[in-house]
């Protein structure tokens, strides 16, 4: 999908105009009011959920995992032991923005935003890493033996709003992933990382940890990044804002995306290989709620 | 940008779709290029170098190169494989590059990928340093020029050009520095021309480098990429605190006109339609 056209705040005017030149290209489209969506559905868009969302129960039941997935976070946990990693999970408003600044946000997140090429919630500039101040977030900081910093992770504390029909999902307050890094010579750790934070979070009462809100379609490269998350998941949640989102795939189809059905969500790939492997994924960590 | 321009390049009928559109910024290709007010996809800022380039510098720009100077500061031009990779990465990249464009909330302009593949052979570093540290630092590379370009007028026969790629300091004062000196150290190395490309948009804080660049341009050459391919602002619906560079022929005469806010955002139209009326600027691929 990458020659998508993204149209945001559609109006009921323009529908014509988007089926047009949805004939070539991907068109994205935000629309406020549902009878310009019936309008797109009539013309062969699908509506998508506005976000898609893997948690993890807290604290983490890695004997609940399948064979390769409990071996691989007990070797990643190993290695945290062994390299006497430690982690802190605070408020991000208890921090000084000064040692924020200079010890975490640039030399762990901005690098490692910048090596990756990503930019999770445009937190690859500081204004938006600055607001984090004025919202209830917090972060997760691990140390190596020395005390010095080696990776961290940003999680904010969010009302879950799911109503999607047919669709279990955690209700009230939860940790939200927004980014987590490593310096460069730790990337192995994310998922001692993963344990570590649901264990923490478990100790503050709380019941999930989310992974991070995705875009409810995938890029080639990120097929994989979502396939990691739904195999750790315990629950996989979906979001609907007032905002709707519909698309339709031009010739260069996205290679997955989720579809929201009138009987709930739907995993769709372009192989089907690919559409039963998350379809499965999912409805595992859903525990048959899909 | 903050402004989303919707792409309908592969739309069947792109006119009639932009028309049906009047509400986006839209990039498009068609046959037919509409009447309204177009953008070119890059604005090439040349500035002709000498030694004695600092003759030109504005007073204060000097000052404070005297001030740095005298406190012990140094600049250089070097070749970018006089330092390793990885101490490029960790003093430029990471502790210049990276910090200059989150604080000016910029996209990722360069990843890490892109600057490693930038330091190939030939390419040089130009770095202020001071205390042994590199506080301010500039990428130079050799410049390829387009036929159009080359046999242009503005451009008359260059021996050497440098495309004048990124530039990161500690802060303002400091890249102001380095970009007082620059011009004069590049000519120190045989260079002749200097050339920056820009986008034709600014988001805030990116118009005063603007305005500090056209100060010293000897030319400008825009760059509309190919006939028929279109960027077509909308500049009724440029959001606050943005900017964006328009150029518009009437008559067969061109003229800029700046959307935006502020004193800056009047100065940069000022400029360029000076350079404009002096015969500096020129078009490739309208």
């Amino acid at each position: 999908m990458s020659r998508l056209a993204p149209l945001m705040q559609l109006r009921e005017a323009e529908v014509s105009a988007v089926d047009h030149l949805s004939e070539t290209a991907s068109v994205l489209a935000y629309v406020a009011d549902s009878d310009t969506g019936d309008r797109l559905i009539q013309k062969g868009f699908v509506r998508l959920p506005t976000s898609v969302e893997c948690l993890v129960s807290a604290p983490l039941d890695v004997a609940s995992y399948g064979r390769n997935i409990r071996r691989s976070l007990l070797r990643a946990r190993t290695h945290w032991d062994e390299r006497r990693f430690n982690l802190d999970l605070q408020p991000l408003q208890a921090t000084s923005p000064g040692w924020f600044f200079d010890k975490v946000y640039y030399p762990i997140f901005a690098s490692a935003f910048y090596r990756q090429a990503i930019s999770p919630h445009g937190l690859q500039k500081r204004s938006s890493a600055e607001a984090l101040f004025e919202r209830d977030v917090s972060l997760a900081v691990v140390r190596d033996a020395g005390g010095g910093v080696v990776g961290a992770a940003l999680l904010e504390r969010t009302e879950v709003q799911r109503a999607i029909p047919g669709v279990t999902a955690p209700t009230g307050r939860i940790l939200e992933g927004l980014a987590h890094a490593f310096v460069e010579t730790h990337q192995d750790l994310r998922r001692a990382l993963y344990v570590e934070l649901a264990a923490s979070v478990a100790r503050d009462g709380d019941r999930y940890l989310s992974l991070g809100r995705d875009m409810p379609w995938f890029e080639a490269p990120y097929v994989g990044v979502v396939e990691q998350k739904l195999r750790l998941a315990n629950l996989v949640a979906f979001e609907q804002a007032p905002t709707r989102l519909y698309a339709r795939w031009g010739s260069e189809a996205t290679p997955a995306f989720v579809e929201l059905t009138p009987s709930g969500p739907r995993w769709r790939a372009g192989s089907t290989d690919l559409q039963e492997r998350l379809s499965g994924l999912a409805a595992r960590a859903a525990g048959g709620c899909m | 940008m903050t402004t989303a321009i919707t792409s309908i390049a592969d739309a069947k009928s792109p006119l009639a779709l932009a028309e049906a559109l009047p509400n986006r910024h839209l990039h498009w290709r068609a046959d037919v290029v509409p009447a309204a007010p177009r953008s070119p996809y890059f604005v090439d800022v040349w500035t002709r170098v000498r030694e004695d380039s600092l003759e030109d510098c504005p007073a204060e720009d000097l000052a404070e190169l005297e001030r740095f100077v005298e406190a012990g500061g140094r600049l250089e031009i070097c070749d970018a494989a006089e330092y390793s990779l990885q101490w490029s990465l960790d003093h430029l990249f990471r502790e210049l590059m990276i910090r200059e464009f989150a604080d000016r909330d910029l996209e990722q302009p360069l990843t890490e990928a892109s600057f490693e593949r930038c330091l190939r052979p030939g390419v040089w570093l130009a770095i202020a340093w001071s205390n042994d540290v590199p506080v301010a630092m500039a990428i130079l590379q050799p410049c390829g020029l387009s036929k159009q370009e080359a046999d242009g007028a503005i451009v008359e026969r260059i021996a050497s050009t440098r495309d004048r790629l990124v530039v990161a300091a500690r802060d303002e004062r400091l890249r102001r520095i380095l970009l007082a000196a620059l011009p004069a150290m590049s000519a120190a190395h045989g260079v002749c021309w200097l050339r920056a490309r820009r986008r034709p948009w600014a988001v805030p804080g990116e118009l005063n480098a603007w305005a500090h660049e056209l100060a010293h341009a000897s030319g400008l050459v825009l760059g509309f990429r190919a006939p028929g391919d279109v960027l077509l602002f909308r500049p009724e619906l440029v959001r606050a605190g943005e900017a964006i560079v328009f150029f518009v022929s009437r008559l067969g005469e061109l003229s800029a006109e700046v959307t935006g806010d502020g004193d800056t955002a009047s100065e940069v139209c000022r400029l360029l339609n000076g350079l404009i009326l002096e015969g500096k600027v020129r078009s490739v691929g309208l």
